[in-house]
């Protein structure tokens, strides 16, 4: 008979054939150790390599792994969407497909969820990899999406990560959101985090996809986590806070050429006019305000849902 | 045959078994050429092929000419359905309505006239045998006015730059795919026209293959005004569904950026003017044009942000990856 393993460790490959099996093996022996039951989730992003069949003959052998094969390559964020739908236990467990991360170190973070965390997260305390162009704007990045999230970690980009799956299931992860899963959680529903520093290897083989190029693609992407992290629960409210600079400035304007007027009607075009244009922003952010609050209350995936999944999780806890 | 009770269909797969190799769907409207023939024609090929079929044909709302003439069939040929739109719903809607109720493993789609000798049909079913799950046919030897044709190439390679699809002719209507590949993909509204992008960017294996034009059909004169609005919609319809629909932050946003830019310099270059050159600027139109840029830049973002909150807060619809086989 079938039983729902507790803990599911989700893994997305892309081009790995050279170190499956080896990934396998390894995370198989760290998983033994632990004394639970478990599951391995691989996630084929639709590899052009071997790594499928690869997994194909791995799976046939162990019935512990399970793989989700993708028809083409779609990113890491919609590979450990699949993942986390796919897996059935109680905890998640993630990390990467090329072996940077050490599978040794589940037992820090399960360890860390024993003491009452929802999602922990890995810290690569020591990075390996080069510092202008990987390490550093990493700590910016980190540094930003701390402080506009509010939920404080050190290394979002870390994929070691462990999750209760309850706070996962009821989202769907779309785009380039991977690094924002642990704010997400935390913020909507409500998530105890923590960290614990992990060990890092450097890339074997292959180029990283990420740099310094990408800067405008993690402004925009900060900007929707602050949407999802903070919009999200009071819309209007958020709206109006980005138009009152226009109204300050557009009645500032307003009352200047008020001013003038009063002491000669002479020439008085320009400074109203902008006036106008700057008040009609404030009135577009009133309006786009109310537009979000009709997309949110008409949306699925709202806190609202998440919410209710953390007031079942007090109920347990008394019991 | 009872007219049918239409709604749009979801995405979920047709459910049931495969009770023919061919669904054939032929999507009927005023243009209907001869129902009868091209019924014979398809059958007698597929026979010869040794498959079992079925017809259905999906009359839109059609006079009661193409009514009776389509009716006149179902009734003395056999496994053959025809399913009545009580109005004019368009081909997107009324095709994947055809799908739903097609058993078929594979489904051919015909459109109202026969625009290929049914002989090109057979070099599709090989093609797809080598393991496609849809090949869409290419019509060469055009037989349209030297303008249509211009026009159509044109279409054409703007689909394959915008889409970065190589395909000739996504909407000719001669299609064959498998009935399973059909319900997971994201069609709505009006982008069926592009089923062959969609399967590909869904990551299903796509072919085409070159079919003959028919030399006897007269096609219409020239194509009018309205083709060439529909078709530079179509291709806005395209660039945005692929590339900005999970993320229209970062459209409205460098749309935005670039526009706010734009109104920074120009009051920026004012500002210069103003204090270095001492000259006034209250008079000069440019001001309220530097004003505008920037205040349309800020809207512009703030829609993003909107686009950005609806797609999270629906995302439970978001088709973000296709899975292809789970292996427990």
């Amino acid at each position: 008979m079938f039983t729902k393993p507790s803990i599911s460790i989700v893994v997305p490959l892309f081009n790995e054939e050279e170190c499956a099996e080896q990934l396998f093996t390894t995370i198989q022996g760290e998983a033994d150790k632990l004394g639970k039951t478990y599951e391995i989730v691989f996630v084929d992003d639709g590899s052009s390599d071997k790594t499928f069949q690869i997994c194909e003959v791995i799976a046939a052998k162990n019935p512990q792994l399970r793989v989700v094969k993708f028809r083409r390559n779609f990113g890491q964020t919609p590979a450990m969407a699949a993942g986390f739908q796919a897996a059935r236990g109680e905890i998640i467990v993630t990390m990467d497909g090329d072996l940077q991360n050490n599978p040794a170190d589940m037992h820090k973070l399960l360890a860390k969820m024993d003491e009452g965390f929802d999602v922990v997260s890995g810290w690569r305390y020591e990075r390996k990899d080069d510092f202008l162009t990987r390490t550093l704007p990493s700590r910016i990045a980190n540094w930003l999406i701390s402080t506009f999230t509010g939920v404080h970690l050190h290394d979002y980009g870390c994929s070691l990560k462990a999750y209760r799956s309850r706070f996962l299931k009821p989202i769907r992860f779309y785009s380039d959101m991977h690094r924002f899963f642990p704010a997400i959680a935390s913020s909507l529903a409500g998530a105890r985090t923590a960290e614990i520093p992990v060990s890092h290897f450097p890339r074997r083989t292959g180029q990283s996809k990420y740099g310094l190029s990408r800067i405008f693609l993690v402004i925009a992407d900060l900007m929707t986590i602050l949407l999802i992290t903070r919009f999200l629960r009071k819309p209007m409210y958020w709206f109006a806070i980005l138009g009152l600079p226009f109204l300050i400035l557009g009645s500032a304007l307003l009352a200047f050429s008020v001013f003038q007027y009063s002491a000669s009607s002479e020439g008085l075009v320009i400074v109203p006019s902008i006036s106008f244009m700057v008040l009609g922003t404030a009135f577009h952010f009133i309006l786009s305000g109310i537009l979000a609050e009709y997309v949110v209350s008409t949306g699925e995936t709202d806190g609202r849902s998440i919410i209710a999944v953390k007031t079942v999780h007090m109920g347990e806890g008394r019991i | 045959m009872q007219p049918q009770i239409v709604e749009v269909p979801k995405t979920e797969g047709p459910k049931g078994v495969d009770s023919f190799d061919v669904s054939v769907v032929v999507y009927v409207d005023s243009n209907l050429e001869n129902a009868a023939q091209m019924y014979a024609q398809v059958a007698e090929l597929l026979a010869k092929e040794g498959r079992t079929f079925e017809f259905l044909f999906m009359d839109d709302g059609t006079g009661p000419g193409v009514k009776f003439t389509v009716e006149a069939v179902h009734a003395v040929a056999k496994n053959v359905r025809v399913i009545r739109m009580p109005r004019f719903y368009g081909m997107s809607v009324a095709m994947m309505v055809g799908f739903t109720h097609a058993k078929g493993r594979l489904i051919l789609t015909l459109g109202s006239f026969m625009q290929v000798h049914p002989s090109e049909i057979s070099k599709m079913f090989t093609k797809i045998e080598e393991g496609f799950d849809l090949v869409n046919g290419w019509r060469v030897g055009r037989v349209d006015s030297s303008l249509n044709q211009l026009q159509t190439a044109a279409y054409n390679w703007l689909v394959r730059k915008v889409s970065q699809v190589d395909l000739h002719d996504t909407n000719c209507t001669l299609k064959l795919f498998k009935r399973s590949a059909v319900g997971e993909l994201p069609v709505y509204g009006d982008n069926y026209r592009f089923l062959p992008v969609l399967a590909v960017r869904q990551g299903f294996r796509v072919a085409e293959v070159p079919v003959r034009q028919r030399r006897e059909i007269n096609q219409h004169g020239v194509y009018g005004a309205g083709i060439y609005l529909r078709r530079m919609l179509d291709l806005v319809t395209l660039m945005f569904t692929g590339r900005f629909v999970e993320r229209p932050l970062r459209f409205f946003g460098s749309l935005g950026v670039m526009l706010l830019g734009s109104g920074f310099v120009i009051n920026f270059y004012l500002m210069y003017v103003k204090y270095m050159q001492g000259q006034p600027i209250s008079q000069r139109p440019l001001l309220i044009l530097g004003t505008l840029l920037m205040v349309v830049g800020v809207q512009s973002a703030s829609i993003g942000l909107i686009g950005e909150l609806i797609l999270f807060t629906h995302s439970k619809d978001i088709q973000s990856y296709q899975i292809e086989k789970i292996l427990e």
